[in-house]
């Protein structure tokens, strides 16, 4: 199990199981980072992108997740749990960055000075997720949003899950329960608001027939 | 009482259903729940319909697994400089932006220089939050964010007080006039609002500790919170924006208390530790406490650790006693410690109620009440067992565990009077202000570490109807909760949850919700603010939310949500050192 992280700071071990009493070997730290950034790169970008949105500013956050990695590098107590302890940091630098920018992300129009013209990656990631769904998932609590994803799109285990949200296992399983009952209403209410936006278009249309019969 | 409170998604048995429909997708039921689930679904379409839209969703999930983001090309040789450069430069050192590109940051400039510190703020049409224009409307200079760029604008003139520390010990209250946040989009935007400063001479060498202002502003009540010997004052303080009286109760000198009040020398400041009692006793006036005999005093208390259970005693509760200053401050209790975050004034000022038990630990919790006009505070417990829970109108509610299970009561302090809930069994209530409303701990609790008061354990948090009838409340936590607490705008229009971190040193979370004015209800699904990291101790009034939270590198930052007509803006204030909001 991956401990918190303010606690493990207060311990000094190395992946090996070690203990080290003072500095960490910083060139060791490195490596291991590095080793871990070819290993989970993708997946973490992906995560950061899904959860903001924003390939520009999840790149920025998925370098900052490794570099925290690094500092914390000495609080991993088992190698095997490096991927779930990734997204454990991953996770809190998105919903940092979610909560610093919380009232901005509510207003896309005249909020954000980055939210200029978008860019081609960001049009191609609109495509491939937009819709009903992913508006649904912009919908609901963000917490939930992540357990969504890392659940069903990143093949977390139950305890890498709870992990990677810093919470128990039962905790994990009922924000998961909860978000898909979340989704299932904020899907609803987008096919609905689909519906009434085809139906208003339709008898605009009808109107518009009417008006240019003699 | 509206439905409303009945809305949580999983209520009722078809609420059962979906909740047992949806976690089936992740892993398998016990058989008996499965069971009860498919028996349930032969006889309900909209609960099948519901467990068929949870599959849909799994397969609706699992299809945009094949549009996952690439990474750019760079990511790699950018990652990699950063990393270089914490290994160049010292490994863990602090960085001033935040990783998203923007320097929110501004420096570890003291608050002693906020007057003209630029404040990072961001502001947005509240209309456009979630559709629905959370407050009122107001005749203030507000102007909208598209006339505003880059300038800052009015919102309704409100003060944000915090207390720092010098490097001699001494505290320092700041004044901060919050009247104007930045548009839109700004990263940043020069203020000229003033900061007042006021040197507090009289109480340095304070540890940590919990700051409330008066009803009036007159005087602020100082709690410390050192975990062991503690003292409480009260300053006389100057509001900046009107032309205040100096409080009388504390400025001019109070009636002789009937008590025998300790020379100057016997309470020294900061408060004495328990070794300066022989006996490891708090100092008692025994006619401090009306209940008390003088034979009853609690010195000789020969254990030093009782069970949090252990039945109510008679013996009298630790003192109080008044060291008066030469700037008006007095000291309304010492030799004991703070028990739980809740204190506060009533409505109209005249009382201030706090929990502490003795610093020796030859007792538990007592509820103590200082009068305004008095200068000692005095317990109107005397079971070392209560703890204070909140006003309502001239009366409290006072919690307590009884044969291991939480009771609340309505305690008259004037008379003692007791009058029991209708359902006493909920811990620690706070009723909103038009009594409509309350928050309490509906569960368990166990005792906590220090042996002598107690955590909630298995249960919720809930926001219900108050006085409590048979609707369902809401859920706004659960779990373990080591401490929380809740708080209402002086119009009822917000409502402010902070709930404590897992460890005594860690930043909680605090959430604002926006209150429903027909039905109290909060929609806990969209608040505007959510699980922001928040130390103890939180301002909500007048249009303000401010709080302090950990910053890079160590620092503390004082974070204010101001909102005013249909606008709303976001402070941020950084500090160098720790930092207490005055609530």
């Amino acid at each position: 199990m991956v401990a918190d992280l303010q606690e493990l700071e207060q311990h000094r071990h190395l992946p090996t199981g070690l203990t080290v009493s003072a500095a960490w070997d910083r060139d060791e730290a490195y490596r291991f980072v590095e080793e871990l950034f070819a290993k989970h790169q993708n997946e973490i970008y992906a995560y950061l992108v899904r959860m903001l949105r924003d390939p520009e500013l999840a790149a920025d956050l998925t370098q900052d997740a490794f570099v925290k990695a690094y500092r914390a590098y000495d609080s991993l107590q088992k190698p095997e749990n490096a991927r779930a302890w990734l997204y454990q940091i991953a996770h809190r630098v998105a919903l940092d960055n979610l909560r610093r920018n919380r009232i901005v992300r509510f207003v896309p129009l005249v909020g954000e000075a980055r939210s200029t013209a978008p860019s081609a990656e960001h049009l191609v990631m609109d495509a491939r997720l937009s819709g009903e769904l992913q508006r649904a998932l912009e919908r609901i609590p963000e917490r939930q949003r992540a357990a969504l994803l890392l659940a069903e799109l990143h093949d977390l285990t139950g305890l890498e899950l709870a992990a990677a949200l810093g919470v128990s296992h039962v905790a994990a399983r009922a924000l998961l329960t909860r978000a898909r009952e979340s989704l299932r209403q904020a899907l609803a209410a987008e096919r609905a608001a689909v519906e009434a936006a085809e139906a208003a278009r339709e008898a605009a249309r009808d109107a518009g027939r009417g008006e240019r019969r003699p | 009482m509206s439905p409303l409170f009945d809305r949580g998604p999983f209520a009722g048995i078809h609420g059962r259903a979906r909740e047992l429909a949806a976690a089936r997708v992740d892993e398998p039921l016990r058989a008996v729940d499965d069971a009860w689930l498919e028996e349930h679904l032969a006889g309900c379409d909209v609960c099948t319909l519901a467990a068929a839209d949870y599959t849909e969703q799994a397969g609706l999930l699992r299809g945009l697994r094949d549009a996952r983001p690439v990474p750019p090309r760079d990511l790699w040789a950018r990652t990699a400089a950063a990393l270089e450069a914490e290994g160049g430069q010292g490994g863990r050192r602090s960085r001033d932006t935040r990783g998203d590109g923007r320097s929110w940051r501004l420096g570890g400039l003291p608050l002693a220089s906020m007057a003209a510190v630029m404040v990072v703020a961001i502001a947005v049409g509240a209309g456009l939050l979630n559709g629905v224009n959370f407050f009122p409307p107001h005749d203030s200079t507000t102007k909208g964010p598209d006339t505003a760029l880059p300038t800052p604008f009015a919102v309704t003139a409100g003060q944000v007080q915090v207390l720092t520390r010098g490097e001699d010990g001494t505290l320092e209250l700041s004044t901060k006039n919050i009247d104007e946040v930045c548009p839109v989009g700004a990263e940043a935007c020069g203020t000229s609002s003033e900061t007042d400063d006021t040197t507090l001479d009289g109480i340095a060498g304070l540890g940590s500790f919990d700051a409330v202002i008066s009803p009036d502003r007159d005087h602020i009540v100082l709690m410390q919170r050192d975990g062991q010997s503690a003292g409480v004052f009260v300053l006389p303080v100057r509001d900046t924006t009107t032309a205040s009286t100096p409080s009388p109760t504390l400025r001019t000198a109070s009636p002789v208390p009937a008590t025998p009040t300790p020379e100057p020398t016997a309470t020294p400041r900061p408060p004495a530790t328990p070794s300066s009692t022989p006996a490891g006793s708090p100092e008692v006036s025994p006619t401090a406490t009306p209940e008390s005999t003088p034979e009853s005093t609690p010195e000789t208390t020969p254990d030093t650790t009782p069970e949090p259970t252990a039945p109510p005693t008679s013996s009298p509760s630790p003192t109080v006693a008044v060291t008066p200053a030469p700037d008006g401050t007095i000291e309304i209790a010492h030799n004991v410690i703070l028990v739980g975050n809740v204190s506060g004034y009533t409505t109209d000022g005249s009382r201030f109620a706090f929990s502490a038990r003795p610093a020796d630990g030859s007792a538990g919790p007592d509820v103590y009440v200082w009068v305004t006009t008095e200068r000692e505070a005095r317990p109107v417990t005397t079971d070392h067992a209560s703890v204070f829970s909140a006003w309502t109108g001239g009366r409290m509610l006072v919690s307590r565990v009884v044969d291991g299970d939480p009771v609340t009561t309505l305690l008259d302090p004037a008379t003692g009077a007791e009058e029991a809930l209708p359902d006493p069994a909920i811990w620690r209530p706070t009723v909103g202000p038009d009594g409509r409303t309350a928050v309490w701990w509906e569960g368990t609790v166990v005792p906590a570490e220090d042996g002598f008061t107690w955590l909630p354990d298995k249960g919720r948090l809930v926001l219900g109807a108050w006085p409590q009838d048979a609707t369902r409340p809401q859920v706004l936590d659960k779990g373990r909760i080591r401490d929380w607490e809740v708080r209402w705008d002086e119009t009822g229009a917000v409502v402010a949850l902070w709930v404590a971190g897992d460890r005594r040193d860690a930043p909680g979370s605090l959430s604002l919700y926006v209150v429903d004015a027909e039905t109290g209800a909060v929609n806990v699904d969209k608040p505007l603010l959510e699980d922001a990291e928040a130390f103890a101790g939180f301002s909500l009034r007048s249009g303000r939310l401010a709080w302090s939270a950990p910053a890079e590198g160590g620092d503390t930052t004082v974070e204010i949500l101001a909102w005013s007509g249909d606008t709303i803006g976001r402070l941020q204030l950084p500090t160098e050192s720790g930092v207490t909001v005055v609530r």
